[in-house]
């Protein structure tokens, strides 16, 4: 065993073996067992010598190989020692580079300190310039007025601020910087107020002016330059003159489908009148609207003065169109209820205009067209009066009712007076002396050609009819009383009248005037009052009380006023009331010596009185 | 273009008829006020009262005349249907009498004002149901039968007032879409006021023959 392992090819190949050259080791082996074909010692010792010289070779090999590999090896370590070199110098700059870094740093560290210090007088100075200077878009916007922008009133309201601010700045320290701010604001804003001067009277000629809200603001900013706002409601009222103007030429000769123009209506008098003037009456709260809105941002005190001055300016332009309409209208061929229904409604128009524009041009031409259009109105009135009343004169009428003078007279004044809205004292004026004093005059005339009875009986008719219509109209209450006192004659002219009559138609003449005189000697002996005679009246007496209508005056029955009739039929009878209880007393009495009294007057006054006066 | 610098785009005329103490002038004074005026005066002649509305989009200004009710003023207050764009019609739902005057007032509303008029019947006083004396039925029958829009109000509530002023705009307003109503005739009660540029609505120029007489 140990021969075994003492062979040397053994330790030959066990030699290369351990040399881990070989990796494959079947090869090496058959390679080995190749080489011997025959074992013997000979072989045995080429082998050996074979494998020793293979061996050295693979060691020289090897050996070369190793030499490479060392001078690999020697490159590298140059290599490396060179790196080094390197990285030391990179060590060395790095370290300066380091100590610079750290310069900077702290050069950083206050420039940051002192950036941040900028910034707060940055903020400062933007706070300032802010508060006291406007933006360049600003002043663009400040001196472009086309178009009109809310912007353009903002940047005006600042530069308003602005100025206040100034002025606080004057106050406490800062006067150059204040006083040269406030130069240079003053011109920015000189420039947009004119700008905006210009503009605004621009837009006031435009036709929709009122419903540009850009207007109103822009007049607030010439509250307090008097001299420019002025102007601008100048041209603003000069321009809704003409618009106004238009607007009535529009209405009056334009129609449409719908409604035609006023113009049409020209014929129909009233309504041509009336719808002019509710047309001018229409357009004053709606100018008036339209100047409040104008002057919407104005604060000034006496700023419903300056409207209303607006206003009246404006109105003053209708006043030449109205004027010639209306006095073309108003000539005397007219009607005169239709002269009186214009009059009237010309002095509605007048008052209720005149409680929005108290004076002016308007209310003056209304005044004179009211006076005119009176002035036309009485000449008409007067012509047409005349012209009733000049037939009047003739008889009445035989039922002694009013006549149809009277009558159409009253039922035009009663015409008359219905139209007027309300009666004013010059109207009470004019209905008294032109209507109703020479219709009077004229019944009077009339009722002077008739017999006594007839011409009370006329009058109380006529005035009876007259004051019938006058009573509806408390405004001619006082001339009611002046009739009254007039029928109030009449009834006692009447009641006289009527009293004769029935003493006359009783024959109670002589007895009524034998007690009248103062007789001495008793009654009975006297003619006339004898018993017999009395008997024959008293009989005849009797009969008339129970009818005692048939004694009336035929003329009574004619009067229109059963109240007249029975009033002055009252009083008559009261006068015969009288005379029979002077009688009933006279025969009554001893003095007289009747013989039995009581046989010829039978009836007592009281019962007599029953019979009379109810 | 927002509302760009007009304050409106139109004016609407509008007229209140009726008879006397209907509540015309409460009406008006609840629309523009919106209060209740409790112890109202007669209207003398005629009162004026503004209000701006809107209607799709658009600032319209009403214009609004009242008239005054009593039978003396008729002659006067004639006048004033000229150029009315809408009419509002007003009677008692508690006196019927007040209802059956409705059909002289349209007869007049009909003569005085365009065919484009547009007429609204209130029955006002509705907070009065318990002294109805007109059933809405009936009133509503009548409307139907004269082309009337309809509504019961109470001035004093409140209540369908703005409904009615606004209805009447908008029916308005769509005659005017519509083509109906010419807005260049100074007669219609709508005046157009000139919009902004690039506003829709520019109502094409009517032509109009110049036959006045």
């Amino acid at each position: 065993m140990e021969s075994f392992y003492n062979n040397p090819i053994r330790q030959k190949i066990n030699k290369i073996f351990d040399t881990h050259l070989i990796t494959d080791d079947s090869e090496a082996l058959y390679t080995v067992s190749g080489l011997c074909s025959a074992n013997s010692a000979y072989t045995r010792r080429i082998l050996v010598n074979e494998i020793e010289k293979r061996d050295l070779l693979v060691n020289k090999a090897v050996l070369v190989e190793y030499n490479k590999v060392r001078d690999k090896l020697q490159s590298l370590l140059n290599s490396i020692s060179s790196l080094d070199v390197a990285v030391s110098d990179m060590s060395n700059r790095l370290q300066e580079s380091k100590t610079k870094t750290h310069h900077i740093i702290t050069q950083t560290t206050k420039l940051k300190e002192e950036r941040k210090k900028t910034k707060k007088k940055l903020l400062w100075v933007d706070a300032f310039v802010k508060e006291f200077q406007i933006a360049p878009e600003q002043i663009k916007i400040l001196y472009n007025v086309t178009p009109l922008t809310l912007d353009f009133f903002n940047t005006l309201s600042q530069i308003e601020k602005l100025y206040e601010n100034c002025k606080v700045l004057v106050k406490y320290w800062y006067q150059t910087p204040a006083f040269e701010i406030m130069e240079m604001i003053g011109l920015q804003q000189e420039v947009a107020i004119e700008k905006l001067y210009h503009w605004t009277i621009g837009a006031c000629l435009l036709v929709d002016s009122p419903n540009n809200a850009l207007v109103p603001k822009a007049l607030g900013k010439f509250e307090n330059r008097q001299v420019l706002f002025s102007n601008i409601i100048d041209e603003y009222c000069n321009a809704r003159k003409a618009t106004v103007v238009q607007l009535f030429i529009d209405v009056l000769t334009k129609g449409n489908s719908g409604s035609k123009p006023i113009e049409f209506y020209a014929n129909e008098t009233t309504r041509y009148i009336g719808d002019i003037l509710a047309w001018v009456y229409q357009i004053i709260p709606v100018e008036k609207d339209n100047l409040c809105t104008l002057f919407k941002y104005c604060t000034m005190p006496d700023k419903d003065e300056k409207i209303t001055t607006a206003l009246t300016n404006i109105m003053e332009a209708l006043c030449p169109l109205l004027k010639v309409r209306a006095e073309l209208i108003l000539t005397p061929d007219k009607d005169a209820l239709v002269l009186w229904s214009i009059t009237n409604l010309m002095l509605y128009y007048k008052n209720i205009i005149q409680s929005i524009i108290t004076k002016g041009h308007l209310i003056d031409t209304f005044d004179e067209l009211i006076k005119k259009s009176q002035d036309i109105f009485l000449v008409t009135l007067d012509s047409r009066v005349q012209k009733e009343l000049s037939h009047g004169v003739k008889a009445p009428p035989l039922d002694l009712n009013p006549s149809v003078v009277v009558t159409d007279l009253i039922s035009f004044l009663r015409d008359l007076m219905n139209l007027s809205n309300n009666v004013i004292t010059t109207d009470k004026r004019i209905i008294i002396t032109h209507i109703l004093d020479p219709l009077l005059h004229a019944i009077n005339e009339t009722a002077c050609h008739l017999s006594s009875t007839d011409m009370s009986v006329y009058m109380l008719n006529c005035i009876y009819h007259i004051q019938c219509t006058l009573s509806l109209y408390t405004i001619l209450d006082e001339y009611n009383e002046r009739l009254q006192a007039q029928s109030e004659a009449q009834i006692d002219t009447l009641t006289s009248e009527q009293a004769s009559f029935l003493v006359a138609n009783l024959n109670m003449g002589p007895i009524y005037t034998i007690l009248q005189e103062k007789i001495s000697g008793p009654l009975s002996a006297i003619p006339g009052m004898d018993t017999s005679t009395l008997k024959t009246f008293l009989n005849k007496f009797d009969m008339f009380l129970v009818t005692p209508d048939v004694y009336i005056l035929p003329q009574l029955n004619l009067l229109i006023s059963h109240n007249h009739k029975s009033v002055i039929k009252k009083r008559a009878f009261e006068v015969i009331f009288a005379i029979y209880e002077q009688l009933y007393k006279a025969i009554h009495d001893p003095v007289n010596s009747y013989v039995d009294p009581q046989g010829i007057v039978r009836r007592t006054p009281e019962e007599v009185k029953k019979f009379l006066v109810n | 273009m927002t509302s760009g610098p007009y304050n409106y785009s139109y004016i609407f005329k509008y007229i209140i008829i009726g008879d006397m103490g209907v509540g015309k002038s409460c009406l008006l004074h609840q629309f523009t006020e919106k209060k209740f005026m409790a112890d109202c005066p007669h209207t003398i002649g005629v009162e004026f009262g503004t209000r701006i509305i809107e209607v799709a989009g658009q600032k319209i200004k009403l214009q609004i005349w009242d008239t005054a009710g009593q039978e003396r003023f008729r002659a006067v207050t004639r006048s004033y249907y000229r150029g009315a764009a809408g009419a509002l019609m007003v009677y008692d739902i508690t006196r019927r009498s007040t209802y059956n005057h409705l059909s002289s007032w349209l007869t007049d509303t009909r003569n005085l004002t365009n065919p484009s008029t547009v007429i609204f019947l209130i029955g006002n006083k509705s907070d009065l149901d318990g002294q109805r004396d007109v059933t809405y039925e009936e009133a509503k029958q009548f409307a139907d039968e004269n082309g009337l829009m309809f509504v019961e109000a109470s001035a004093k509530t409140g209540q369908n007032v703005e409904e009615a002023f606004l209805e009447t705009a908008k029916k308005i307003y769509q005659s005017i879409q519509d083509g109906r109503l010419d807005l260049n005739a100074a007669e219609s009660g709508v005046q157009h006021k000139p919009a902004a540029p690039g506003r829709p609505l520019a109502a094409p120029p009517a032509h109009r023959d110049n036959c006045a007489c």
